[in-house]
């Protein structure tokens, strides 16, 4: 799963919610492939409304546009720093990928 | 009955990694299952025990290896090699050529390679990158 990297500024955020809405949430990150910062930058933005919605639209268009590398993934990122030889589980699409991507 | 179409060699998976258009194209097709490639064991011996080969290379090349067919390294294969690495026992690549040479000859197929030369002994046909896609 490509993470997007942030461009501007950034706010950190942290807290406690509960364990069913977490793992729901990350589910739905999971399969709509995306990170879990843009699955809560999306659902905050939806309930701040249409005035936030129009700021953060402007914004976001004018973000430079860079295609993510298949190293910024966070699971090829972590098997990147496993010693040669270690076991590499991937679904066959994501083989597919990595393996016309893995050079560029 | 294998429907490998031919026996690639390291020299393409090498070119595929620092990059080779006509190379990166073959890759592409094999990738996406528009034809199957075979591969000798020894060939990955080659380059895995290349002095540049890390772990973001071992990916690459392992992800890729889903889509390639590995020979295998059968009895008339290992008797064969004997033919081509007589005079060059020194010479630890010679062992992949002559693999290369005899999983080749055994599956009746060419050899795609981008070190052609290599194969001037071989009795079977032998293309680059950018002659097999011109043939295609």
């Amino acid at each position: 799963m490509a993470r997007k990297k942030i461009d501007g500024p950034s706010r950190q955020l942290f807290a406690k919610i509960s364990e069913d809405v977490y793992l729901a949430a990350k589910s739905r990150s999971a399969s709509r492939r995306i990170s879990m910062r843009e699955l809560l930058e999306e659902a905050l933005t939806l309930y701040l409304g249409a005035d936030v919605l129009d700021k953060v639209e402007s914004h976001v268009q004018s973000r430079p546009i860079s295609e993510p590398t298949i190293w910024e993934d966070e699971y090829l990122s972590m098997q990147a720093d496993r010693p040669i030889g270690s076991p590499l589980e991937l679904s066959k699409e994501e083989s597919r990928n990595v393996a016309r991507r893995a050079f560029e | 009955m294998t429907d490998v179409k031919f026996v690639l060699d390291s020299s393409v998976l090498s070119e595929y990694k620092n990059g080779g258009e006509c190379v990166k194209q073959i890759m592409h097709m094999i990738i996406d299952g528009e034809v199957k490639a075979g591969i000798s064991p020894l060939s990955l011996t080659t380059l895995w025990s290349d002095h540049e080969f890390d772990r973001k290379t071992e990916i690459g090349f392992t992800t890729i290896l889903e889509f390639v067919e590995s020979i295998e390294l059968d009895e008339s294969i290992a008797k064969g090699m004997s033919l081509y690495i007589s005079d060059t026992e020194n010479d630890p690549t010679s062992l992949e050529i002559a693999a290369v040479i005899c999983s080749a000859q055994s599956l009746g197929c060419p050899i795609v390679s981008e070190r052609v030369g290599v194969y001037s002994e071989a009795d079977v046909e032998v293309l680059t990158c950018q002659g097999y896609m011109a043939k295609f």
